[in-house]
């Protein structure tokens, strides 16, 4: 099995260049023939690639030690589910996933398409095979899973601890299948482009894939930051690491894209502007996939290894060339009569809104590369850290919190004064009582305070969304309240499901700024030892240590403190934090200690304990910290995925008519 | 070995796979596209006009474009009620009146005026605008003034 | 300086940027024991930062801690010194730069001038954020520049797309001629969802 996979990567290579080669030419030629073989090309190209997986899968799962692959993140002794998830844990093997994942929605794009966008689809099938190609390019020539040691060690590495958890386990696939779900929009887009088949046509098909984009790197971003504040123990869940930025531009990107397709529909403009977005969804996913994966930025040791760093820097300059000519060629093309008749108007305000997310992208992407671009001009090493981007960001995402707000109410094409008056009385007045009882409280952190009132503000809107539309419901088909607010949501699924969205947003951004109250204790305790803190809403804490104790499980040596914790005289539970010094199994010790933090959960608060070292026998020295409202982040992430899956879930051809009637001024002319 | 000769015999299955439909025009897929479960165009009209009313009751449609859409509208469900029925009384008709209800039906009308009283219309008689039609097998837009067959299946279009 | 030579200084000043997340870093090639990876370096990474005692502390712990949120441990990691003292079980650099902290403040130095002793010491890159001078100024105003210039551009189409608003309404005031019975049967299909 190991060999066929191996031998499957080749053919896969082959049939991905017949796949491109054939596919262009049929393309051009308009000869049905190639296209057809096109077609079945790159079903056979997800075949070969699927055995190359189950290969790599076989060789990790029998620990077979004479592939470097699995020596090098593999020990005999790890538990098999973590051999299952090794797959992704190294380079050449989460390229391998890549193309997987990346040939299995290529086939599925080509077969569901099978009887539409008939004219695109040459163009589609080359485009995604040659995307393909170039990943399996990558694996035969550049970073191959299977290539061979010239020894057979006795045992394994093992893999990371930090990767032995269970969102390590479904993060990356699923943040892969984010990413690449933006390489059918751009096959799309390529393909209309070289057409000029610039109607609304191809924009169905890539508004479905770039929502399924959406949602898995929507989901991949909250498990990874679930990930994170677990597993790496610093106490967060966004560090605006470069690997976290590269996941998140996308994310910006396709939901400014989702927005402004909606001006599309009702209004034919924004051509340009969307056809945009879609491509650079794709080229910042693989900018981000260059940055991350290719260890320009994780490690100088990895990069100074691997040559994969410049296979993915010359792809992407390949792609944004080919990109750049097509759309410059093709501008008159994507001309559209753009007219709005007011600057109070939806439209206008989709226009703000698609501003200030591809102003937080444009801000990350610069962070993020600020440091190479200063040292190229300075010669100066400076960082860029997470105040840098708090700094920044914080007024750009409350800007779009308020915009969140506004967008819904304002009417398409003018809203009347009288109009804004009916629509923002009830939220406004929702935002500023949030606002003034916080305040009553004592709440004093403005920024904090300016995103409450916003949150009451927003879910005032989405709350008297639901409210007019169940009442439109009642009086127009006579419906009972249930009834019409199931069917409210059935039959207007892109509307009411983004709505969804929008709670998870303002749910995200009140537990976002609940971090402001943040407190952190710097504590050391022998056994018996009590430490007393208060905590951000004032209660009294008591942590009283149970003392260190120290045991070997499976494949590590544990240290470990139990702490009681008391709040206000009350016993509210034991909090177990740990340091794991993995070993294989001859004992050996690999890889440096691993946190195991101990999180007890709350509503409105988790004590996250993080054990930092032990002095002598007995004395601990940990971190302390009351994090408020991070319980809020993995739940409002889970009513966004929600949200979007009411969106995306499939409605039957005809009823999916949801732009309904436009309001253009005059058909646009196809001539 | 085993492991070899299994490859081969798959990359074998594969080339013929890929390649077959080069040497035999059954394997092509047909180009025509898949009939779409197309609404009566009065549903299309009906779901828009529902829209309409939906988004001024909740604040999405100032009052006057609530109007001159719903006028809009309620026009083009009426005209696609009269070719209904038109159709229907048509249906017994002789040949020759099937070919002009093939032809009436291509032409859609003006987007703006509704159904055009002269069914050779190439320009609308009230506002002048390129009255656009569709082919009237595989609904494909007719959008090449002067056009004779479909882009897009082929089907004459003269009548 | 050519691509080469660039991107090799750019994997380097970002390789600092990287959480201590070896599950991303983690090398090719088997290796016996990974333990000590970036034990040799440490030693280098981490610079006395030293000054004679001027007086009595002016600072409290909190003010050190908030100090140290804003000093970059240089072990590697992306975190300040602060989280990665308090963090990482084997992290020799931010406790060493945690005692020269410390001994500043005893010394009554303020965190202004304890900062500007660190930054004298290692550069701009033990601050986690980048100064506000010099070309490093660009990093903060360009975010802004371009938001700015993106609203400037976005009101300039929207002038240039203004269109008077009786445009549609304009075009066909009149109602479309319905007859009663078709109206009635209209509004039927309008007020009747049976999708």
């Amino acid at each position: 099995m190991i060999l066929i996979g191996e031998l499957s990567l080749w053919v896969a290579l082959l049939m991905a260049t017949w796949g491109t080669t054939v596919g262009f030419a049929g393309g051009f030629s308009r000869r049905a023939e190639l296209i057809a073989s096109a077609e079945r090309a790159s079903y056979a190209t997800f075949g070969f690639v699927a055995l190359a997986a189950v290969g790599l899968w076989t060789a990790l799962l029998r620990s077979d030690f004479s592939f470097r692959y699995v020596a090098s993140y593999t020990s005999a002794n790890l538990p098999s589910i973590y051999k299952f998830t090794a797959f992704w844990a190294g380079q050449s093997g989460s390229l391998l996933l890549w193309a997987f994942i990346l040939s299995g929605y290529s086939a599925i794009a080509v077969y569901t398409n099978r009887s539409r966008n008939r004219e695109l689809m040459p163009y589609v099938t080359a485009t995604l095979s040659a995307i393909t190609l170039f990943f399996v390019m990558t694996l035969c020539f550049g970073s191959n899973p299977y290539e061979r040691l010239d020894w057979i060690p006795p045992d394994g590495t093992g893999l990371n601890p930090q990767l032995q958890n269970p969102g390590m386990a479904i993060h990356p696939p699923n943040l892969y299948l984010g990413y690449i779900g933006t390489a059918i929009p751009f096959a799309f887009a390529i393909a209309a482009l070289i057409t000029r088949k610039l109607d609304a046509g191809w924009l169905s098909a890539v508004r479905r894939w770039t929502l399924i984009s959406w949602f898995f790197n929507t989901t991949g971003i909250i498990l990874g930051m679930w990930w994170a504040y677990v597993e790496l123990g610093w106490g967060g869940y966004w560090a605006w690491d470069p690997v976290e930025n590269a996941s998140f531009l996308p994310w910006l990107v396709n939901t400014a894209f989702l927005h402004s397709i909606m001006v599309q529909e009702k209004r034919g403009m924004l051509r340009k502007w969307n056809v945009t977005l879609v491509v650079s969804a794709f080229l910042l996913a693989i900018l981000g996939t260059f940055i991350t994966r290719s260890g320009v930025i994780s490690s100088v040791h990895s990069f100074a290894q691997s040559s994969v760093g410049y296979w993915f820097l010359g792809f992407l300059v390949i792609a944004f060339a080919v990109t750049v000519y097509l759309v410059s060629t093709r501008l008159h093309d994507l001309e559209s009569k753009a007219e709005l008749e007011s600057l109070v108007s939806r439209e206008a305000s989709f226009l703000f809104n698609n501003l200030l997310l591809v102003g937080i992208a444009f801000a990350v992407l610069w962070g993020t590369l600020f440091p190479i671009l200063s040292e190229a001009v300075t010669n100066n090493k400076i960082t860029v850290g997470p105040p840098f981007f708090n700094k920044v960001n914080i007024p750009l995402g409350l800007a779009l919190l308020a915009l969140t707000g506004i967008g819904p109410l304002i009417a398409w094409r003018r809203a009347s004064l009288e109009n804004l008056k009916r629509q923002f009385t009830a939220p406004v007045l929702a935002g500023v009582t949030t606002g003034a009882a916080l305040l009553a409280v004592g709440m004093r952190d403005v920024p904090a305070l300016i995103a409450y009132t916003l949150c009451g503000f927003v879910t005032g809107t989405i709350v008297q969304e639901f409210w007019k539309g169940v009442g439109a419901r009642r009086r127009m088909y006579k419906e009972n309240p249930v009834t019409a607010l199931l069917r409210l949501v059935a039959r207007n699924r892109r509307r009411y499901g983004g709505y969804i969205v929008h709670v998870g947003i303002v749910i995200l951004f009140a537990a976002f700024a609940g971090l402001a109250f943040k407190e952190e204790f710097d504590v050391t305790l022998k056994g018996g030892d009590t430490y007393e803190a208060t905590d951000p809403y004032g209660n009294q804490w008591r942590f009283v240590s149970q003392g260190v104790s120290r045991y070997e499980e499976l494949n590590r040596q544990t240290t470990a403190v139990l702490l009681d914790a008391y709040r206000n005289g009350k016993q509210v539970g034991v909090i177990k934090t740990e340091k794991r010094q993995y070993t294989d199994s001859r004992g050996v010790p690999t890889f440096q200690p691993a946190t195991e933090v101990g999180i007890m959960e709350g509503v409105r608060e988790d004590v996250y304990v993080v054990l930092a070292g032990v002095v002598g026998e007995d004395t601990a020295e940990m971190r302390i910290t009351f994090n408020p409202l991070v319980w809020w982040v993995w739940y409002g992430g889970m009513i966004m995925a929600a949200g979007g899956l009411i969106v995306m879930w499939p409605q039957a051809e005809r009823r999916r008519a949801q732009a309904g009637y436009s309001t253009v001024l005059q058909p646009a002319t196809h001539t | 070995m085993t492991p070899l000769i299994v490859g081969a015999v798959l990359a074998v299955i594969a080339l013929v796979f890929v390649l077959h439909p080069l040497f035999d025009d059954s394997a092509r897929p047909s180009r025509t596209p898949k009939k779409v479960d197309v609404e009566a165009p009065a549903g299309e009209a009906v779901q828009a006009l529902r829209e309409i009313e939906f988004d001024r009751e909740t604040g999405k449609l100032s009052d006057s474009d609530y109007g001159t859409l719903k006028a809009r509208y309620t026009r083009e469900a009426v005209a696609a009620f009269r070719e209904e029925e038109s159709e229907i009384s048509g249906d017994a008709g002789d040949a020759a009146e099937a070919v002009i209800l093939r032809y009436r039906k291509r032409q859609l009308g003006c987007s703006e005026c509704g159904p055009r009283p002269e069914a050779d219309a190439v320009y609308c008689s009230t506002c002048g605008r390129y009255l656009a039609a569709s082919c009237a097998k595989c609904h494909a837009a007719i959008t090449e003034i002067g056009a004779r067959f479909c882009r897009s299946c082929g089907e004459s279009l003269a009548a | 300086m050519d691509r080469r030579r660039f991107l090799a200084a750019a994997s380097a000043s970002v390789a600092l940027l990287a959480i201590p997340r070896r599950a991303r870093a983690q090398e090719e090639g088997p290796q016996v024991n990974t333990g000590a990876a970036n034990a040799p370096m440490e030693s280098e990474r981490y610079k006395p930062v030293q000054l004679a005692a001027k007086g009595p502390p002016i600072m409290d712990t909190n003010a050190r801690d908030a100090l140290e949120h804003h000093l970059h441990c240089q072990c590697g990691c992306n975190l300040d010194v602060y989280t990665c003292r308090t963090t990482d079980f084997s992290c020799e650099v931010s406790p060493a730069m945690h005692k020269d902290v410390m001994a500043l403040v005893s010394g009554g130095y303020s965190a202004p001038e304890i900062m500007n002793a660190f930054t004298v010491v290692y550069g701009d890159r033990v601050l986690m954020a980048p100064p506000s001078s010099g070309f490093d100024l660009a990093a903060w105003i360009a975010p802004f520049g371009a938001l700015g210039a993106g609203i400037a551009l976005v009101v300039l189409l929207l002038r240039r797309w203004h269109a008077p608003a009786v445009a549609l309404a304009a075009i066909h005031p009149v109602a479309g001629d319905a007859t009663p019975g078709e109206q009635a049967r209209l509004d039927a299909l309008v007020h009747r969802d049976d999708r």
